[in-house]
C-alpha cells in the first residue's frame, strides 16, 4: 500500500474583516415576511445508481467526493429468525465472529493489525432479521480493504480462542443485563409483544451460550451468509465503474464458495403469543421510571403507500423528532414540566409485525399523569382531524430530512 | 440538551506536492462588534449546518449556582420579545430544518441546526433575535425539566453519581470538578435573575463565534451577518481563572453500584492549546482499538476484561486522561488496575517500534477525515474547539504527529500516566441481578 503519510487535508484560512455599514431598519419584523426561494428536492435515480453483479447481487453506488473516504454496507437476509430452536444465539455469535475470528489464510491478530494499519473500520454482525458487514476506509486503500472484507465474508476462520473470548463476553453481558432499567424495559417489552420463545425477544441462558460450537458457526455461515441474498451499498470518494470491477471477482468467489445455496423461507414465522393488554410494572431501585406505552402492529402498508405516509405523519405529530412542538411533548414538557423527553416510535414493515409506542422517562410520582396525557393525545388523533396548519409543518419537516 | 463529549482537535496538515489533496478552505471574518464567523462552502450538501457558540460553560457557573450555564441554554429556547415560547421550534420545523439542539460543555455553550440552503436567512433572523431580546418564560417549569434531565443523565444511570465523585476527586475545588448539569440543591435555588445576569455577562457579540457549513454564497452570508448579528453589542468578558492547582497525590475511591466491576484511573492532562496534544492523542491511539495494546492484553490475552481503553479529553484550562477496564469472569478491579499499570510500565521499558507508531498515525489520519465528512459534524468540530480561528491551532495536529516517535510516546506516558498523581475509582457490583 502507498504510504499514508503525505496525503493530507489542507485547511486554509482566508481571513478578513467584513466591512461595516449595516442598516437594521429594513429587516423583516417577523420571519413570516422573509421571502425564500423554492425548495428543490432531488432524489437520486435508482436506475442510474443500481447495478446487478453476475451472482445476482445488487450493488448501489453513490459517489460523494467531499472527503477521501469510502463507506460500504453489505446487507443480507439472515439473523436470529434463522436460529435453530435448539441453538438460540447462533446467528448473532456467527455474525460477530466473522470479523473477529480471522480467516482461513490469516490469523485474527494479523487481520486486526492489517485493518488498523490501513486506518480502516470493518465490522460484521447479525440482528433480528438482517445481517451484514460494514467497511469504512480511505479511498486510496479501497482495493486492499475490499480484499480483507471479502476474505472474511468468504472464508472466515472462526479461530477457537476468539470464539471463547466472544463467548465469555456474552456471559459477562448476561450478568449485567439488569443493571440499567432501560435494558430491563426493552427486554420486557419484547416479551410482552411476542412471548419469550419467539426469535424477536428470546433471551439467551448461560447454557445456550456454552452449547454453541465452532462447527455450528461454520455451518451457519455456509448456509446463510450467501451473496445471492445480499445488497451492497457503496458511497463516498469512488469511481463507480472501478468499484464494480473490484467487486465482481470478489463477490463471484464468495458465491462460488456456496455451491448449493439454501432457500430461506420469508417472512419468518409469526409468534404464537397473543399480547395481553394491561399495565405491567417491573420494580427497579431508581429515581426515574422508564415507561413504554403502545402495542404491536400487524405487517404494515407498502413503503410507497399513502397509508404509510399518513401513519408516519401521525407518529410525528404525537411525539416525533420535531421535539417540543409535538402534541405530547408540548403538554408533558412544555406546559407541565413532567418529562425531559418523550418519544413516539413507529416501526412497521410490509412483511413483518411491528410496534407503535410512546417512550418517556419521568419521576415515579409523575408517571400516572404522564400516561393519562399520552392516552388523551392518542385518542384525540384517532378521533379528530388534524388541523391543516399543523399537518403542513410536519409534512415540510419530514420531507426535508 | 447537555452533552459533555470529547473535544477533538481538528486535524489538518501541510501538503506534499505529489500526493492527492483534499482541501477544506475556511473563510473567516469578524464583525465590527467582535463576533467571529467561519464559513465552509460544501456545494454538494443538501443542507446548511449552522451553529453559534458563546464562550461560556459550566466551569463559569458561580460556586453556589452549579448548572446555571446549562439552565440558561434551556431558557434560550423560550422565545423573545417578538416570538412566543416554542415558536422558534415551530418556525424551524415549518422551514424543514432538522437537528435543532444545543449543548453546554465545561468551557462553551453551542446552539445549532441544519436547514435547507434557501432558508438560511431564517437562521440569521431567529438566532440574532434570541440573542438580542430573549424572554425567559416559564423558568420554574424549566427547572423541573432540567431536574428530570439530571435524573436521566446522572442519577438513573448505573454509574452517573460515581462519575461526579471521581471528577470532583480529580479537580478538587476547581470549577472543572463541579457537575455541569448542576447539583439538585443548586438547581432548586436558581432564579430568573441569575440566568439574566449570566446572559448579560457572557453573551456579548465579542464572546460569540458562528460556523456555517454547506452550499452558500459568501458575499450574501457576510451581508446577512452584518445586518442581523451586527445589531448585537459588545460585552467584554473578564479573563478566566488561571490553571487549576496541580494534583499532588494519588487516591482511591471505592463504590458499589449496579454495574460491571471496573477500574478507572483519571489523570490531569494538558489543555487544548498544549503542544503535547497531538502526541497524547497518539498515545491513546496506541492503547486503543482492536489491535491496540489494552484490548490485546486485557481482553484477548489475559481474558480478565470485557473492555479496556484510554481517553484523552482536552479542555481549555487543562485536560483529562483516563485508563478504564471493565471486568469479566472472576477478575476484581484491583486486578484490572494492575494489568493497566503493567501495560504502561511495558511501554516505558521499551519504546514502540516505528511500524506500530505509523499504524497509529494512519488511524488518526483516517479519523480526521471521518470528522470532516458530515457537514453537521464538521460544523460542531469547528464550533466546539475554542480558538479554532487561529491558523496555528488548525495546522497543528496531524503534521505534529509526523514527528512523534516511539521515544516521544514514552515521554508522554512517563509524564502524564503518573501513578503518584491520579484518582482511581474501583466500582464493585452491589448485588448480582436476579436471574430473569
Amino acid at each position: 500500500m502507498k504510504s499514508l503519510v503525505g496525503t493530507l487535508a489542507s485547511i486554509v484560512i482566508l481571513a478578513g474583516l467584513a466591512s461595516s455599514g449595516a442598516s437594521a431598519q429594513d429587516l423583516p419584523a417577523h420571519p413570516s415576511q422573509i421571502r425564500f426561494a423554492d425548495h428543490i428536492l432531488t432524489i437520486p435515480d435508482p436506475g442510474q445508481t443500481t447495478h446487478t453483479l453476475e451472482s445476482g447481487t445488487r450493488v448501489v453506488l453513490i459517489p460523494d467526493h467531499a472527503v477521501p473516504l469510502v463507506q460500504i454496507v453489505v446487507a443480507l437476509r439472515a439473523g436470529r429468525f434463522l436460529d435453530p430452536a435448539s441453538k438460540p444465539g447462533l446467528a448473532e455469535l456467527t455474525g460477530a465472529l466473522i470479523r473477529r475470528g480471522g480467516s482461513l489464510s490469516r490469523t485474527a491478530d494479523a487481520l486486526d493489525e492489517a485493518i488498523d494499519y490501513l486506518g480502516a473500520e470493518i465490522n460484521t454482525r447479525a440482528g433480528s432479521t438482517r445481517a451484514g458487514a460494514s467497511l469504512e476506509c480511505l479511498s486510496e486503500a479501497l482495493a486492499e480493504c475490499l480484499e480483507i472484507l471479502f476474505e472474511l465474508l468468504t472464508e472466515p476462520g472462526f479461530q477457537a480462542d476468539r470464539l471463547e473470548s466472544a463467548r465469555s463476553n456474552i456471559l459477562a453481558s448476561l450478568e449485567a443485563r439488569n443493571d440499567d432499567p432501560l435494558d430491563v424495559l426493552e427486554r420486557e417489552w419484547a416479551w410482552l409483544q411476542s412471548g419469550r420463545q419467539h426469535y424477536s425477544g428470546r433471551q439467551l441462558s448461560r447454557a445456550d451460550v456454552e452449547d454453541l460450537s465452532r462447527q455450528d458457526l461454520i455451518a451457519f455461515h455456509r448456509s446463510n451468509w450467501d451473496p445471492r441474498r445480499a445488497v451492497i451499498a457503496v458511497s463516498g470518494d469512488i469511481d463507480p465503474a472501478a468499484v464494480l470491477a473490484l467487486l465482481e471477482p470478489l463477490v463471484e468467489r464468495w458465491a462460488s464458495s456456496i455451491p448449493e445455496p439454501e432457500r430461506v423461507s420469508w417472512p419468518p414465522v409469526r409468534a404464537e403469543y397473543e399480547p395481553q393488554p394491561g399495565i405491567y410494572v417491573m420494580r427497579h431501585e431508581t429515581v426515574q421510571a422508564k415507561v413504554a406505552l403502545g402495542h404491536s402492529v400487524p405487517p404494515g402498508p407498502p413503503w410507497e403507500s399513502r397509508q404509510r405516509a399518513a401513519l408516519e405523519i401521525a407518529n410525528e405529530i404525537l411525539a416525533g423528532t420535531t421535539g417540543l412542538i409535538s402534541r405530547i411533548n408540548s403538554r408533558l414538557r412544555g406546559r407541565e414540566g413532567l418529562v425531559y423527553r418523550a418519544l413516539s416510535e413507529l416501526e412497521t414493515d410490509p412483511e413483518l409485525p411491528g410496534t407503535f409506542r410512546i417512550f418517556l422517562d419521568a419521576a415515579p410520582e409523575n408517571v400516572p399523569r404522564s400516561i393519562d396525557i399520552c392516552i388523551e393525545e392518542i385518542e384525540r388523533i384517532r378521533k379528530q382531524p388534524v388541523p391543516v396548519a399543523e399537518l403542513a409543518v410536519v409534512q415540510e419537516e419530514l420531507s426535508s430530512r | 440538551m447537555l452533552f459533555l463529549g470529547l473535544l477533538l482537535l481538528l486535524a489538518s496538515v501541510p501538503v506534499s506536492s505529489d500526493e492527492p489533496v483534499v482541501s477544506v478552505p475556511i473563510e473567516r471574518f469578524v464583525l465590527d462588534n467582535g463576533m467571529t464567523f467561519l464559513l465552509v462552502d460544501r456545494p454538494e450538501s443538501p443542507t446548511v449546518a449552522a451553529g453559534w457558540l458563546a464562550a461560556v460553560g459550566s466551569a463559569d457557573d458561580p460556586r453556589d449556582r452549579t448548572g446555571l450555564s446549562h439552565m440558561l441554554e434551556h431558557m434560550m429556547f423560550k422565545g423573545s420579545r417578538t416570538l412566543g415560547d416554542s415558536e422558534l421550534d415551530l418556525l424551524y420545523a415549518s422551514a424543514g430544518a432538522t437537528g435543532l439542539n444545543a449543548v453546554t460543555q465545561l468551557d462553551v455553550t453551542a446552539y445549532f441546526v441544519a436547514l435547507p440552503p434557501e432558508k438560511l436567512e431564517l437562521w440569521f433572523w431567529l438566532e440574532s433575535d434570541r440573542l438580542l431580546d430573549p424572554v425567559f418564560r416559564d423558568f420554574e417549569i424549566e427547572k423541573q425539566i432540567v431536574l428530570e434531565e439530571r435524573r436521566l443523565r446522572v442519577e438513573a444511570t448505573p454509574t452517573g453519581l460515581f462519575e461526579e465523585v471521581l471528577r470532583r476527586g480529580l479537580w478538587g475545588d476547581d470549577p472543572y470538578g463541579r457537575p455541569g448539569i448542576g447539583l439538585p440543591e443548586d438547581l432548586e435555588k436558581l432564579e430568573l435573575k441569575d440566568a439574566r445576569k449570566h446572559f448579560e455577562t457572557f453573551y456579548g457579540a465579542d464572546n460569540l463565534t458562528a460556523v456555517l457549513v454547506g452550499p452558500m454564497d459568501s458575499n450574501r452570508v457576510r451581508l446577512l451577518a452584518r445586518r442581523y448579528f451586527g445589531r448585537l453589542s459588545r460585552e467584554p468578558v473578564e479573563p478566566r481563572v488561571p490553571l487549576p492547582e496541580p494534583l499532588t497525590t494519588a487516591s482511591r475511591i471505592e463504590m458499589a453500584c449496579d454495574c460491571r466491576p471496573q477500574a478507572r484511573a483519571l489523570y490531569r492532562a494538558p489543555s487544548l492549546s498544549s503542544t503535547d496534544g497531538p502526541a497524547l492523542e497518539m498515545l491513546v491511539g496506541l492503547l486503543n482499538g482492536r489491535s491496540g495494546r489494552l484490548h490485546k492484553a486485557l481482553v484477548l490475552e489475559q481474558e480478565i476484561a470485557f473492555s479496556a481503553y484510554s481517553h484523552y479529553t482536552p479542555l481549555e484550562r487543562g485536560g483529562v486522561l483516563s485508563l478504564i477496564a471493565e471486568a469479566k469472569g472472576e477478575s476484581e478491579p484491583a486486578d484490572l488496575l494492575a494489568a493497566l499499570d503493567r501495560e504502561i510500565a511495558l511501554l516505558l521499558s521499551e519504546p514502540p517500534g516505528e511500524r506500530e507508531v505509523q499504524k497509529v498515525r494512519n488511524q488518526l489520519r483516517a479519523n480526521a477525515f471521518r470528522r470532516l465528512k458530515d457537514p453537521s459534524q464538521l460544523m460542531l468540530e469547528l464550533l466546539l474547539q475554542p480558538g479554532m480561528g487561529e491558523v496555528g491551532r488548525l495546522d497543528s495536529s496531524l503534521s505534529a504527529m509526523e514527528s512523534v516517535d516511539g521515544t516521544k510516546l514514552q515521554d508522554m506516558a512517563r509524564r502524564y500516566f503518573d501513578p503518584e498523581r491520579r484518582i482511581v475509582g474501583f466500582f464493585e457490583r452491589e448485588a448480582m441481578g436476579e436471574d430473569l
